[in-house]
């Protein structure tokens, strides 16, 4: 019964199926996703990130380019058919056809056509940057114990060449829009089942002990590319995947799913947590949902500081450099021998 | 014309440099050059100062040592020289020893794009450029005055080969550069002559002292000096 109670004294939305505790944890997904892992690392948890930023980059800068938003550096993966290529373009089991889209003076990554506010200079540093990332993503694939996913589209774009997913329509963040190259796809439950439990295979013969922890996001559609009105498309795509997710919770022991999406959008928490453009998910909504996360995963006792930077960069070297400028000026100037009142 | 040269430890050449050539009787009498440092490079990245209108008031304390406010308010100047954004080694130093390389894949590596490397540099240079356009705001003329190329023995090549590091000091310049030149600020660059066909400098502007692998010595700063005397002449 929750009639009876305040939405926000319902605490039993979940029960975990397995421990996170000294687990390394990757994250990845839509939007919301970012939440998820923004709040793991603040709690402590062994978060895993195989392409950080790099050293001494302002993390606001940093994040604007990709840098410790997931666990590695793909951007948005906004469906299970993106996640299953992402698994497979790092595998070398899939290599997309599309290398690149231009926009402006340089080039974007299809893939991730936003992880950088500015194009890439060229095809070889855009190649360069893809090969280091998707071996990074390799990587997480294979050291992960947990693997968080948050499911947020149905709605796809493809290539009709190879059936490459694009996170964005082809001529929103580079490239030009062509309906004999790209076709409109809203995914099926049985597409999303089809290619989680494809990409759960996969993930497993590289990594057999890895468990998986599915969410969907409360984040309803801002923009439908079908006919139906937008509420309507949003409701297809989200209980498509919330569908999809139920079927494979149910028939694999090792995968967990977290009810992000229930706890935001059930009727009796009355749209309390959006924003005033009704999609949105406000912070006390993101807190009161990783509240109930953290019911159940209970963060360990937390240093409060981050994971220590690979390498400082102040080395001995520097160092002495720096030594070395000292006795240059002190070797060429006798800085009290001007009486100029500077 | 009076030129106040000011900067990071780079000013030493050029000090050596302007006596020599006052000693061998080569300087232009119609241009007054005053040399005098601010201090370690290490310290411009920092908020070094504070933007107090017609000045620059210096309030980093060693810095402080050598000028209280830019333009000295104790000398009338026409001209301030800049020898601050056109020394690439502190980031340099980030990306060979922080593990990164620039646009390509090394070994052991992570390769970051132009874009980020070009944070980077804006970084390095944020406050050096505020003060270029503080002190272009209080009417100043101001220029760039470049450091040295890269020397062939200079340390961080034990780490990382000699094209990918000069790949990485040329990248800094050139962003700089671009930065200098969206703000009209004149650049004395490094005289052609002094760097070989692959762009590293050659070892006779190599400072004397045998362990310094990067200052160049007072060949060079006079060099310099002279295209300063010969960008002045232009200015008459």
């Amino acid at each position: 019964m929750i009639s009876d109670r305040h939405p926000l004294d319902i605490t039993d939305w979940y029960q975990k199926r397995f421990d996170l505790t000294d687990r390394k944890i990757a994250t990845a997904g839509s939007c919301f996703a970012q939440h998820i892992g923004r709040h793991l690392r603040s709690k402590g948890f062994d978060y895993l990130d195989t392409e950080p930023p790099p050293p001494k980059l302002a993390l606001d800068v940093a994040q604007s380019f990709g840098y410790g938003v997931y666990s590695a550096r793909y951007g948005n993966v906004y469906t299970a058919r993106q996640l299953l290529q992402l698994f497979r373009r790092a595998f070398g089991k899939f290599t997309p056809l599309e290398l690149s889209w231009e926009k402006a003076e340089g080039l974007v990554d299809p893939f991730r056509p936003t992880i950088e506010p500015e194009p890439f200079s060229s095809q070889a540093e855009l190649d360069q940057l893809r090969s280091y990332h998707l071996d990074s993503v390799a990587e997480l694939f294979l050291k992960a114990e947990v693997f968080v996913f948050t499911l947020g589209l149905t709605e796809s774009w493809l290539s009709r060449e190879d059936g490459a997913v694009f996170p964005l329509c082809p001529g929103t963040e580079g490239g030009h829009y062509d309906p004999v190259r790209y076709a409109f796809h809203n995914m099926t439950a049985s597409d999303v089942r089809r290619d989680l439990e494809t990409f759960l295979v996969e993930l497993r013969e590289v990594n057999p002990g890895v468990k998986v922890l599915l969410t969907v996001s409360p984040v309803p559609l801002m923009a439908t590319a079908t006919s139906q009105q937008v509420a309507v498309a949003s409701s297809y795509s989200k209980s498509v995947l919330r569908a999809a997710v139920g079927e494979i919770v149910e028939t694999h022991t090792d995968v967990d799913y977290f009810p992000s999406y229930e706890i935001i959008t059930a009727p009796f928490m009355k749209g309390y947590f959006f924003e005033s453009d009704c999609r949105q998910v406000s912070h006390h909504g993101v807190s009161h949902v990783m509240e109930q996360f953290f019911l159940q995963h209970r963060p360990q006792d937390y240093p409060g500081e981050p994971t220590a930077p690979r390498s400082e960069v102040s080395t001995d070297m520097e160092l002495r450099e720096r030594v070395q400028c000292d006795e240059e000026l002190l070797a060429a100037f006798d800085q009290s021998s001007e009486g100029v009142d500077l | 014309m009076k030129i106040l040269i000011t900067g990071d430890s780079h000013t030493g050449a050029l000090s050596h440099g302007l006596l020599e050539l006052r000693t061998a009787g080569q300087t232009n009498s119609a241009v007054d050059i005053q040399i005098r440092p601010l201090g370690g490079g290490h310290i411009l990245p920092t908020p070094f100062f504070r933007d107090v209108g017609s000045h620059a008031e210096i309030v980093d304390e060693d810095y402080r040592k050598l000028f209280a406010f830019l333009p000295p308010k104790g000398m009338k100047v026409d001209v301030i020289g800049l020898s601050m954004p056109l020394w690439p080694m502190r980031v340099v130093h980030q990306l060979v020893w922080g593990g990164l390389s620039l646009a390509e894949r090394l070994p052991n590596r992570q390769p970051i794009s132009t874009s980020v490397f070009r944070q980077f540099v804006l970084q390095d240079q944020r406050y050096v450029l505020k003060l270029v356009e503080l002190l272009s705001r209080a009417g100043i003329t101001v220029l760039a005055i470049s450091g040295p190329g890269l020397f062939r023995d200079h340390h961080v090549l034990r780490e990382m080969r000699a094209e990918h590091v000069l790949k990485v000091f040329d990248a800094y310049r050139a962003v700089i550069s671009e930065e200098l030149r969206r703000r009209n600020i004149p650049v004395i660059d490094i005289p052609a002559k002094c760097l070989d066909d692959d762009g590293f400098m050659f070892g006779a502007f190599r400072h004397d002292d045998i362990k310094d692998s990067h200052h160049a010595n007072g060949a060079f700063g006079a060099l310099m000096i002279q295209s300063l005397q010969n960008w002045a002449n232009t200015q008459a």
